[in-house]
């Protein structure tokens, strides 16, 4: 990592105070989630990290070293303790550093003062940093930064990070650290605390306890609740601003009616950019004009020079190769697909949408046991299942993340498959094979939800979530957010892809492939009323959902082949083939979340819920079509 | 007179008289809203989004049950 210079701010060569024997002092970058810290961070260290609009989406904390010390980005967090994963990350960074630069938005200072003072209280040197004063004056909010200044004790810098303002003088606070102070301690913990001039390393503890404690916390809470309203008297005026375009379309989503129709247009763009665009022209073009062309020959060529035949040469260019099948699912397929994913919901989550989503679908979920956030996950199931069920962490209770993990695991097609399902439909019968495609799934989205809802024991929490204000995301952090998504979905996906190939390459190359085809013929024919070769496509299925339903494309004519199976036969495999086993990358991860037991109940419901709606459904279309 | 806070309606504001689950009464401490302030109902799907100052917060029904508030 390269030390960034300070360019034109002054004082870089002045003398450190704070020191740390010879090594880099730890500085941590500490706040509310959406105050700009992650830009801050950015602009600071020329490194780019995630910016999310959405807690509990961001759970690396990126570090870089600069000429001032080394910085660490934390979680958004309202408070140091232990009430989620994020405040735990951030608050064994916070006990680890030597510096901390607060950052808090101009736009909601009377939240964010509250972890200030905190943070104030257990000693540690700060900066405050008041960014997005652009977006504070614009709703009629001005602060006396240098009362605040006063009122905490130590330093305030205004900053319009996305503009770049006040960057410097951060810069130049920590390069000449001497006058960065640890702030005044609050009167109410004086009763707690006799000796004022205790350790640092003391005082956290001390507050940590005394944090731990119900009774105590809530009196220290409130008295530091009253001391930032009286702060917050003497610093800030307010003029009313009648109208923000931020505000106005905020409250706009938040309309019931207004909110269903962004909702459907959202999700139409969505089925427009990974559907048609990526998953049709995009993968088409990439698989077909190049995989197949050139690359397949290529590589097929130099394996047959060295093994000629045999097993082994099966497992490497065969059907399910690792170097052919396994490569073209990775990059032809789901590189452009997930890349395109993330892009769109990185617009989504940095322009304030998702959290107002969540408060849109709240009641609905809730009766599926779950609350409004866990639409996050739902959606990013649409993008990738594996993807999602790590998401599903950010949910309140065990039973929460159990019911998500279930219906991501259970219903949720994603993105490659979608593409694929919905251009079959087209094929079946337009309009009407999408309507009992969508009230068959929905039906059984809501089965699940609400039989889970009922059977398991526990409470599920309710939502309770800050809303961001709504902004115009940053063109850089979006393709930064994309990128480092993408990376990240590679790296964990590719090892689980080559594994689940050499799977099935042994099952074909040791003939039990066959075997359990034609095991599970009898099911498709007596139970699904389809033709036998539907076996293969579930076989496929086990491995890829969006594999298996590349099958069904095949047997239902959609490249142009002899079409084996008629429309309603097209509708009945569409559906066990969305609600069959989640892909072996998903059920890896699904053990790895919930548990073997969990895990392997929900792979076990899932053949059971796909096979029996699947045959209800094809005697129910089998008098009506 | 007090009611609770899913009984208000689309822009009305009130008073917050008391949480009666202690959680949420942290929670919202850290969220900057407490007993005695006035906050304005601006969205009611079954969840109550509640506004103050620039701030707002979507709360579950269940939860807003349980938040006694008074009209104002």
């Amino acid at each position: 990592m390269s030390l960034l210079s300070c360019g034109g701010c002054k004082g870089c060569s002045a003398n450190q105070k704070i020191k740390t024997d010879g090594k880099l002092l730890n500085i941590a970058l500490v706040g509310n989630p959406n105050v700009g810290k992650s830009v801050i961070f950015n602009v600071l260290t020329g490194y780019y990290v995630e910016v999310s609009n959405y807690p509990g989406t961001t759970v690396d904390t990126p570090t870089a070293d600069t000429s001032f010390g080394k910085l660490i980005d934390t979680p958004g967090i309202y408070g140091i303790g232990n009430h989620n994963d994020e405040e735990i990350i951030a608050k064994n960074i916070v006990l680890n550093s030597d510096i901390i630069v607060n950052v808090v938005s101009a736009l909601s200072l009377e939240r964010d003062l509250f972890l200030t003072l905190q943070l104030i209280d257990m000693g540690f040197p700060l900066i405050v940093v008041l960014n997005q004063y652009d977006e504070a004056i614009s709703n009629g909010i001005k602060i006396n930064s240098e009362i605040l200044e006063k009122h905490l004790g130590v330093k305030v810098i205004t900053a319009i990070a996305t503009k770049n303002q006040g960057i410097c003088q951060i810069k130049d606070l920590l390069t000449n650290n001497s006058q960065i102070t640890s702030g005044i301690v609050s009167d109410y913990l004086k009763n707690f605390i006799a000796d004022e001039n205790l350790e640092k390393v003391k005082r956290i503890e001390i507050i940590s306890e005394l944090e731990s404690d119900f009774d105590k916390k809530e009196v220290i809470y409130s008295s530091r609740r009253k001391k930032i309203n009286k702060i917050i008297e003497n610093i800030l005026s307010t003029k009313e601003n009648d109208f923000t375009i931020s505000g106005y379309l905020g409250n706009l989503l938040l309309n019931p009616v207004a909110g269903v129709i962004t909702a459907a247009f959202v999700l139409f763009a969505l089925y427009q950019v990974v559907g048609v665009m990526v998953a049709g022209n995009i993968v088409d073009f990439l698989e077909n004009k190049i995989l197949l062309k050139y690359y397949f020959p290529f590589i097929t060529n130099i394996i047959n020079s060295i093994i000629p035949s045999g097993s082994i040469n099966q497992i490497l260019v065969g059907e399910f190769g690792l170097l052919t099948m396994t490569f073209q699912y990775i990059l032809g397929l789901l590189l452009p697909l997930v890349f395109s994913f993330n892009l769109f919901m990185a617009i989504l989550e940095d322009s304030g949408y998702l959290p107002r989503l969540a408060a849109l679908t709240d009641r609905f979920l809730t009766k599926l046991g779950l609350n409004g956030r866990a639409i996050i996950p739902l959606i990013l199931g649409f993008g990738c299942i594996t993807m999602a069920t790590i998401t599903t962490r950010i949910l309140g209770s065990q039973r929460e993340r159990t019911i998500a993990t279930a219906v991501l695991g259970l219903i949720i097609p994603c993105s490659a498959q979608l593409g694929l399902i919905i251009g079959l439909i087209a094929i079946a019968g337009g309009l009407k094979a999408w309507l009992i495609y969508l009230i068959t799934i929905f039906t059984i989205l809501t089965i699940v939800g609400t039989v889970l809802n009922k059977i398991l024991p526990g409470e599920s929490t309710h939502l309770f979530i800050d809303l961001p204000p709504m902004r115009l995301p940053l063109f850089k952090n979006v393709i930064n957010k994309t990128l480092s998504k993408t990376k990240h979905f590679l790296i964990e996906a590719t090892p689980l892809f080559l594994l689940g190939s050499l799977f099935i390459s042994i099952l074909q190359v040791s003939g039990s492939l066959i075997f359990i085809q034609k095991a599970l013929a009898p099911l498709t024919v007596n139970l699904l009323h389809l033709p036998p070769e539907t076996a293969n496509v579930f076989i496929m299925g086990l491995i890829r959902r969006d594999f298996g339903a590349a099958g069904l494309a095949g047997m239902a004519g959609l490249n142009g082949g002899i079409a084996v199976l008629n429309h309603s036969q097209i509708i009945v495999s569409l559906v066990v083939i969305t609600l069959f086993v989640p892909c072996i990358a998903s059920v890896v991860i699904m053990f790895k979340e919930r548990g073997w037991k969990e895990a392997s109940l929900i792979w076990i419901g899932s053949w059971v819920s796909a096979f029996i709606t699947g045959s209800f459904l094809s005697n129910v279309l089998r008098i009506f079509m | 007179m007090n009611t609770t806070l899913n009984e208000l309606k689309k822009g009305q504001s009130a008073k917050i008289i008391e949480f009666k689950n202690p959680e949420t009464r942290l929670q919202s401490a850290r969220f900057g809203i407490e007993v005695g302030q006035v906050i304005k109902c601006i969205a009611k799907l079954g969840t109550v989004v509640i506004q103050k100052n620039q701030q707002q917060i979507a709360i579950g029904k269940g939860l807003s049950k349980e938040i006694l508030v008074k009209e104002v």
